[in-house]
């Protein structure tokens, strides 16, 4: 029991820890790549094969 | 003459003869899991060839699980391996749009708080009697993630296969029945009636969707290596989704590859529900120990979303924690129509469709942490 107690720690933490550091990033990418009308409305791709 | 006629009669009716109890209860498992797809709608495409599966797999002398049996093949072919459900992710990938997590980025922490229900689950498993790889099988069940729930158990306790995979699916068709009473229990009134705010314009670039698959595989793999098949397989089929230049690919994968693997998987789990193996007092723990699961990720979505309305100072509706696992996009509506039941035109539905996906990810990554750690303890 005392195991599976410090698996469940570790992993509701590093869940956590892990989806937490995914926000920060998405926040980063975000900033560096802002939302911009022209670029969006300019960039459609056509398919390779 | 006689003799001929006799031996040949007595071998059309020996399937009937060798027709044991077990066999006839698991038909009539069968049978209900196909009325359940069929008549009830829940999870149909799972449940239909789920329940096929095991009626076919419980007809005496048909030995469709031995060596040479059809759906034997069908297991070792694709979940023996853990094939089929790295396969149903890219698909699940190819059909999410991440956009309404990237708008509101922070909402992800509710997939995380939505996948607590697996380890406080693993631990009453523990408590049960179950040993470690068992209850990791049965608490992944609250990840409310059919492929990620079947990959860990093929893994780990295969013999939990047939169990795990239809608790998995039938709670997820089920969300909208389990999920509400705990919501309305868990929240206030005044809760209940926040109404979260729309960005005023669209805030996330192509590009950031582009890397947005990348960047989390490399981030998720790199903390959890073991869930790489998952968590790759998931963005690579975002990735092709979000590209936009390998629509056939894409269209393939949510279409064709998905159908014909679930046709495949359903089947061959249908086939693990053998009566002399399915047919134990630790099949019904599975089931109620999947529920438990399902709800103890709702309390704890919902808690979590309390957390963050505290903290937000009221801008957060707790209610669409509840939409933090995995269960896509049942859950996200379920969050919709409980907001409206308090609110006619309170509209939560991109939100919880963010928290939603954000479950999506979580799921995969509580699995993946899990088999990390289970690897480096040296039990996987």
């Amino acid at each position: 029991m005392e195991k599976g107690l410090v698996i469940a720690l570790v992993g509701m933490g590093g869940t956590l820890f892990t989806l937490w550091i995914l926000t920060i990033i998405m926040d980063i990418l975000k900033k560096i790549f802002p939302y911009r009308e022209e670029e969006e409305s300019g960039g459609n791709r056509k398919e390779r094969s | 003459m006689g003799e001929i006629i006799l031996s040949s009669i007595s071998a059309l009716t020996a399937g009937i003869g060798a027709l044991t109890i077990q066999n006839a209860v698991m038909i009539a498992v069968g049978c209900l899991l196909l009325y359940l797809g069929i008549k009830k709608g829940y999870e149909p495409l799972l449940l239909v060839p789920i329940g096929f599966g095991a009626i076919l797999v419980n007809i005496p002398l048909a030995d469709l699980m031995g060596q040479e049996g059809l759906l034997r093949q069908f297991y070792n072919f694709g979940i023996a391996n853990e094939v089929f459900p790295c396969l149903i992710f890219i698909g699940i990938g190819a059909m999410t749009d991440f956009t309404p997590l990237l708008e509101n980025p922070r909402i992800l922490l509710l997939g995380a708080a939505g996948q607590f229900g697996i380890f406080l689950t693993f631990l009453i498993a523990i408590a049960l009697g179950f040993d470690l790889l068992e209850a990791l099988s049965i608490g992944i069940i609250g990840a409310c993630d059919g492929p990620t729930s079947i990959y860990v158990t093929s893994k780990y306790a295969p013999h939990l296969l047939g169990a795990v995979s239809v608790a998995a699916y039938s709670y997820m068709a089920l969300v909208p029945l389990i999920q509400p009473p705990i919501m309305r229990i868990l929240t206030t009134k005044r809760e209940k009636l926040i109404r979260m705010e729309y960005p005023s314009h669209k805030s996330v670039s192509k590009r950031t969707k582009l890397l947005f698959p990348i960047v989390v595989t490399l981030a998720c793999c790199l903390i959890a290596p073991m869930g790489t098949p998952l968590m790759g397989m998931l963005m690579l089929g975002n990735l092709m989704r979000e590209s936009g230049v390998v629509a056939r690919l894409t269209k393939a994968s949510e279409n064709e590859i998905a159908n014909i693997v679930t046709l495949l998987l359903g089947l061959a789990i249908g086939g693990t529900m053998e009566g002399n193996t399915f047919l134990k007092p630790q099949t019904l723990l599975v089931l109620a120990l999947g529920l438990v699961a399902i709800c103890l990720d709702t309390v704890t979505g919902v808690l979590f979303g309390k957390l963050m309305c505290f903290l937000t100072k009221g801008k957060i509706n707790p209610l669409i924690g509840a939409a933090g696992i995995s269960a896509y996009p049942m859950a996200a509506r379920v969050v919709q129509t409980e907001g409206r039941r308090y609110d006619t035109n309170n509209w939560l539905l991109m939100h919880a469709m963010g928290a939603n996906t954000g479950g999506q990810i979580g799921s995969v990554m509580a699995a993946a942490i899990m088999l990390s750690v289970f690897k480096g303890m040296g039990l996987g």
